[in-house]
């Protein structure tokens, strides 16, 4: 009876709960990253001209462009570019513009730099963009505004276009019919050359360039350079393009000795040589030159070995169209990186190594300023970061006095602000793509943990004195503890300690301080203190990956505070303490935990395997399945989602508005199984017993768009699956749908069905008679959605009593929703008014569209771009949850789907109540004396 | 303040009252500091219950003894405490103005201040009462026991009011009405023992003195006499007067002519008529027990044993006394 209040109470509470504005950026973490910033893309620019500030921009190898502020490094705004068909990428902005132009795909778009906003969009219907560039001199006849674009298409037949810089609309093409492969187009003050490369009958390539004039785009000049005997392939390309007054065109011979110079508009090739320094063979070469239109015509060639690298720094005599080396960089052991900067006419080469910043002028070999450079903020557990490619800003005064800004990305994964020496920031950029995640508890909770487990396994005696000892050894914090009260106190008082944030590896007593262990598609592991605003712990690299590898680890905890991460692809096993990042040998029982990774310790394991699920019984590998299960002809299956294994249930009975019970189906091997036919545009929903094997329930539904993102989610009683209508379907209903099905043991209440009177029950055999199954009452219910759900979970909770919220990451408006469950509560009567028992129930009628009301995104103002992973942890707290998202961006908070019951707000007073305990106790010590007083009277009174 | 101040013995000894009032200027002057402020003497934890008991004790062994300057003292404490209206403070004024009347006229003077004060108000009890006590102390018995009964007609349980009466007639020699009041004062406290014991020394007086000449009615009312004295000893182990009294009843009862203790057994009705009286064997049995007992009181209270002690010294005086009358009747 008092669970029935408790639940009918339960169900009285408010269902729709917002983040509060209190609560805001102090529970929740977000590290919104760009992924790696490559340095072609990369620059510092003033967001509008005559801006005193400058922003980074970069877009990144994550596709995401993004404006970043080099002063604390948080992101200015964002946009995420990603496309399927995108290999390279560009982004350009011209000089005192206030837009930024980037090329992906075969899309071309123009965003506002100051806020971000799309100005206008060109896509190519041909082709993918093969080169993107600014016309920085303009021709007379254009007036000033926003500088026209030029894009180079690689179609079957390249095209060269320019586009308005205003609207994006073509103003000119020039069609490549040669049928050679089109390298790239240069824009400078020699007017505009298309640069391609022409495979002659031996295998070399011959560089064909073209020149077009600006305002026409008709050809007016071609010349070909003999480049076949040592051009073989377009790796060998080093540069083309910068300082629009000379443009440059270098590639290597095939030995890496010599280095190839074209001035672009000559015919001249200078060939200059590269001495290779203590005999090693040299790595890389690469060519820093100045972008502006103004600049002086130097540049500088970077040369890497495996142990050391240097540089040459080279001026071009316009007049004489020669090029000249002007003096070398010493050569300094390990990888360091370059970055060119232009102020005015001057250019400035900055050089960082993994321990100093030094800057010299192109004019001169004179160090203009140097500085060490301190250690990298985030500890790294594998070898020292070095720096991999730079984008400077150089201040210069008086010639020598120079500050020198550069945004540096490491070889970590670290991207870093480094102003004369001093790390102002850095992002962990390696964290973007993350496609793993688990949460892990902390080493002291652990080992709490193990200490009881000794405790409760001995005999009493050992235990007892292994508990005296424990505490014994406890009491060496006392004196801390103890020095630590009076602040503690205060603290509490004052109200201060919630606002603060939590640091360290202590526990908590909410239980709100966990781990996050993290494995990107890079190959890198990372931990992230979940109660301590998302800070990262450790980052490592793991598995050496080459480029084009995505890494999709497994992971698992497993005892001692260890993680187990296994490879499927590589046959990788590794066990990793979730604290230190410290690599644990592994134990060979571990590995063998892995084979299912979907069921852990249940009887039966099964895995998709040739397009179907087989169980097998767990550790080994049976030759005939104990179960298998194939969708109906034609059908694939998507995704299975199994149940929890930790899936804790309060009630086993839903009570209902009478007092009357329905009882919940609660079957732990619960699996829920879609699967599409791509022609039919059909989905199918199989609900398994994963123990027998037995189908308890499926579904169907036609004119599914399987292209789009099917999801599913499978908590106690109830799942749920979410689709996209397909456009062309007959159906009179179009958009996304969120199904929700309740699974009872009967229909009717009070009542158990089949299994009320079993005496015996086997998981293997549910029914007497075979095919005979004791299958659920289903009550399940569409509801119309406005966004597609690219991700759905469920909150998870100690006990299990507070109510669910089902979690859905919606790609569209980069944001996560926390939807109540009695939102989306099957049951709702459909049609009519709930009766007054249902609305004790706290039923409301059916609405087929369900709008996701503001104060359910869990992400308030922040967007989170990205995200393929949804993990859930309860906290100590029962009415809390934890909540980590994962993708591109890392994002972490915790609900409280009934509100936080169990602990005090932050809106309470803690003074007040102290004040109010001492009036009132200062007021009984007045009126004491006076009762005793009146009590003395009434004793004299009588008699 | 001592504890035989905040709990005297019920009836206190001229040593102790004489003790309890030399302890008086210390007391008054322990207590006379400056007076605070109404609020803040609040605070202080003067105001014990326990303080004023002691004061009014005081008061009352100072009288006592004579010590009249330090009972004005205390009297003048009490009323500064519970004003001048109060009449637990108004019975104890007058308690103190009668001790220091120095003359016949000035006890009347008092007596008109109490006649005035109950004009005013008829229910002031306290004011009535000593209005009793000075009509008794002025040796006006005849006013006093009017008073009292007027009194007890108001307030008919009072059962301390009804002693007095008991006492007041007694000293008429009216053996009826003091027998009578006793029992009102035995329903109300039926387990008296001490009173128990007064009725039986009352029913043994007013036996030997109506019927010293019919030895039936003299009988009788020793038997009843000494039934009250086995029911005070019941109450109370090793209660000297009733002892003293069932001894006194049990010779006197064995020294009557044998043939009037041979009751008509027909002639009694144990439900509503007057009990037989007992047999010849059970009479000297208990004046067996009686003798024994009382000699044990005296022998241990003579040697000082601890627990035999609380004896008034001239009780057991008359104890030994009467066991002496015994023993030289033997010895003749």
């Amino acid at each position: 009876m008092r669970l029935h209040a408790l639940l009918s109470l339960a169900s009285l509470l408010p269902s729709a709960l917002a983040v509060f504005a209190d609560d805001a950026y102090h529970v929740d973490y977000h590290h919104a990253l760009l992924g790696l910033p490559q340095q072609h893309t990369s620059f510092f620019q003033q967001p509008y001209a005559g801006s005193k500030a400058a922003l980074i921009y970069t877009l990144s190898d994550k596709l995401v462009l993004g404006a970043v502020n080099p002063k604390d490094g948080h992101i200015v705004w964002r946009q995420s570019l990603a496309s399927s068909d995108a290999i390279k990428s560009w982004l350009r902005a011209g000089q005192g513009q206030d837009t930024v132009v980037a090329a992906v795909g075969s899309h071309v778009t123009a965003w506002s730099a100051a806020d971000g906003r799309l100005v206008w969009s060109a896509e190519s219907l041909s082709g993918p963009v093969q080169d993107l560039e600014i016309i920085e001199i303009e021709d007379s006849e254009v007036s000033a505004g926003p500088k026209d674009v030029l894009v180079l298409f690689n179609a079957s037949t390249p095209v060269v276009s320019r586009l308005d810089g205003k609207t994006g609309q073509v103003k000119w093409s020039f069609e490549d019919e040669s049928g050679d492969a089109p390298l790239q187009v240069l824009a400078s003050g020699a007017g505009i050359h298309y640069v391609s490369l022409h495979t002659t009958l031996l295998g070399g390539l011959k560089i064909k360039v073209v020149s077009l004039d600006q305002s026409t785009g008709h050809k007016t000049d071609q010349y070909s350079l003999s480049s076949e005997s040592d051009l073989s392939s377009v790796d060998s390309i080093l540069f083309v393009g910068a300082n629009s007054a000379s443009p440059i065109l270098a590639w290597t011979d095939k030995f890496s000795r010599a280095l190839k110079v074209n001035i672009v508009g000559t015919k001249s090739v200078a060939s200059l040589d590269i001495e290779g320094k203590d005999g090693v063979g040299i790595d890389t070469i690469s060519l820093h030159a100045p972008l502006a239109t103004n600049s002086m015509p130097h540049f500088l060639v970077q040369i890497q070995t495996a142990q050391s690298h240097w540089a040459d720094v080279y001026h071009i005599d316009l007049k004489r169209s020669l090029i000249s080396k002007a003096y070398s960089l010493p050569r300094v052991a390990g990888k360091g990186a370059f970055a060119t900067s232009t102020v005015d006419a001057n250019v400035y080469f900055t050089r960082i190594t993994a321990d100093e910043v030094t800057v010299v002028s192109s004019v001169s070999h004179g160090i203009l300023g140097r500085w060490p450079l301190k250690a990298t903020a985030v500890p790294d557990l594998s070898d020292q970061p070095y720096p991999v490619s730079a984008v400077s800003e150089v201040v210069s005064r008086s010639g020598s006095a120079q500050a020198v800004r550069s945004a540096v990305l490491f070889s970590n994964g670290e991207w870093a602000l480094i102003r004369n020496g001093e790390v102002t920031w850095s992002r962990p950029e390696a964290l973007a793509g993350v496609t793993a995640a688990i949460w892990a508890e902390l080493p002291e909770t652990e080992s709490l943990a193990d200490q009881l487990e000794i405790e409760s396994h001995g005999n009493i005696l050992a235990a007892y004195i292994h508990r005296v000892k424990r505490h014994a050894g406890d009491l060496q914090y006392l004196p801390g503890w103890l020095q630590k009260l009076p602040s503690r106190i205060l603290a509490n008082f004052s109200g201060g300690s919630t606002r603060r944030p939590l640091d360290g590896l202590q526990k908590d007593s909410f239980g709100f301080r966990k781990l996050i262990v993290v494995a990107t598609e890079k190959g890198r592991m990372a931990a992230l203190n979940a109660g301590g605003s998302g800070k990262i712990l450790w980052s490592m690299d793991t598995v050496p990956l080459t480029a084009e590898e995505k890494w999709t680890p497994q992971l698992r905890t497993s005892s001692g505070g260890a993680i187990a991460v296994h490879d499927q692809a590589r046959g990788l096993s590794l066990l990793i303490d979730a604290a230190t990042g410290k690599l644990l040998p592994v134990d060979p029982h571990v590995n063998s935990a892995f084979r299912h990774p979907s069921t852990g310790a249940a009887v039966v394991s099964y895995s998709l395997a040739e397009g179907e699920v087989r169980a097998h019984t767990p550790g080994q590998e049976n030759p005939i399945p104990l179960w298998r299960f194939l969708p109906a002809t034609d059908e694939s299956i998507l995704d299975i989602t199994p149940r929890p294994a930790d899936d804790p249930v309060a009630s086993i009975g839903k009570v209902l508005g009478d007092r009357r019970v329905l009882y919940k189906y609660l079957n732990p091997n619960l699996v829920l199984v879609t699967a599409v036919h791509r022609t039919a545009s059909t989905l199918s929903v199989y609900l398994l017993d994963s123990t027998s094997g037995d189908v308890l329930y499926t579904a169907s539904h036609s004119g599914v768009d399987v292209t789009r993102k099917i999801t599913s989610a499978i908590s106690e009683n109830w799942f749920t699956y979410s689709y996209t209508l397909d456009v062309s379907s007959s159906s009179l209903s179009r958009g996304h749908q969120l199904v929700v099905a309740e699974l009872y043991e009967s229909a009717i209440p009070d009542d158990r069905g089949p299994l009320d009177t079993a005496a015996n029950y086997s998981s293997f055999q549910p029914a007497a008679a075979p095919g005979d199954v004791a299958k659920p009452h289903v009550v399940s219910q569409t509801f119309q959605i406005s966004e597609e759900i690219s991700k759905m979970s469920v909150t998870q909770t100690r006990q299990g009593i507070t109510s669910r919220q089902l979690l859905a990451v919606l790609p569209e408006s980069n944001s996560i929703v926390g939807i109540p469950r009695n939102v989306i509560d099957p049951r709702r009567p459909v049609g009519r008014d709930p009766t007054p028992a249902e609305v004790t129930e706290g039923l409301v009628r059916y609405s087929p569209v369900v709008d996701f009301d503001p104060k359910w995104y869990l992400n308030h103002k922040r967007e989170v771009f990205g995200i393929v992973g949804l993990i859930t942890s309860p906290s100590l707290l029962e009415s809390t949850s934890l909540i980590f998202a994962y993708g591109l961006d890392l994002f972490g908070t915790r609900v409280t789907p009934s509100f936080s019951f169990d602990v005090l707000g932050k809106d309470f007073n803690k003074l007040q109540m102290l004040a109010t305990v001492v009036a009132l106790f200062v007021g009984v010590m007045f009126v004491a004396p006076l009762v005793r007083r009146k009590q003395i009277n009434s004793r004299w009174q009588i008699t | 303040m001592a504890a035989e101040l905040i709990n005297p013995p019920p009836s206190v000894p001229p040593a102790l009252a004489l003790r309890m009032s030399q302890q008086a200027p210390r007391i008054l002057q322990q207590s006379s500091g400056p007076s605070l402020p109404y609020l803040l003497s609040l605070l202080t934890a003067s105001d014990a219950p326990e303080t004023w008991i002691g004061y009014e004790n005081l008061l009352l062994s100072c009288l006592r003894t004579g010590d009249d300057r330090s009972a004005r003292m205390c009297l003048e404490k009490l009323t500064q405490r519970f004003g001048e209206s109060n009449e637990r403070v108004m019975a104890l004024r007058g308690m103190y103005d009668e001790a220091v009347a120095e003359d016949y006229k000035a006890l009347e003077a008092v007596f008109r201040g109490y006649e005035e004060i109950l004009k005013q108000d008829p229910t002031n009890m306290p004011i009535r009462k000593r209005r009793v006590a000075l009509l008794k102390a002025m040796n006006r018995p005849i006013d006093a026991t009017t008073a009292l009964v007027g009194l007890l007609d108001s307030s008919p349980t009072d059962a301390e009011a009804w002693a007095e009466l008991a006492d007041l007639y007694l000293t008429q020699n009216l053996y009826s009405q003091a027998i009578f009041s006793l029992e009102e004062v035995l329903l109300i406290t039926p387990n008296a023992w001490n009173i128990h014991a007064r009725m039986g020394e009352i029913l043994y007086l007013s036996s030997l003195a109506t019927n010293s000449n019919n030895d039936g009615n003299l009988m009788q009312g020793l038997c009843e006499s000494m039934r009250r004295f086995c029911r005070s000893i019941e109450l109370c182990d090793n209660y000297l007067r009733g002892y003293y009294g069932l001894k006194l009843t049990t010779s006197r009862l064995l020294s009557l002519p044998s043939k009037t203790s041979k009751p008509a057994p027909a002639a009694t009705d144990p439900q509503f008529g007057d009990l037989a009286p007992p047999s010849l064997a059970t009479i000297e049995k208990l004046h067996e027990l009686a003798t024994a007992k009382l000699a044990e009181i005296v022998r241990r209270n003579a040697a000082g044993e601890s627990g035999w002690d609380g004896y008034e010294q001239a009780e057991v005086i008359a104890a030994r006394e009467l066991l002496d009358r015994d023993a030289q009747k033997v010895k003749r």
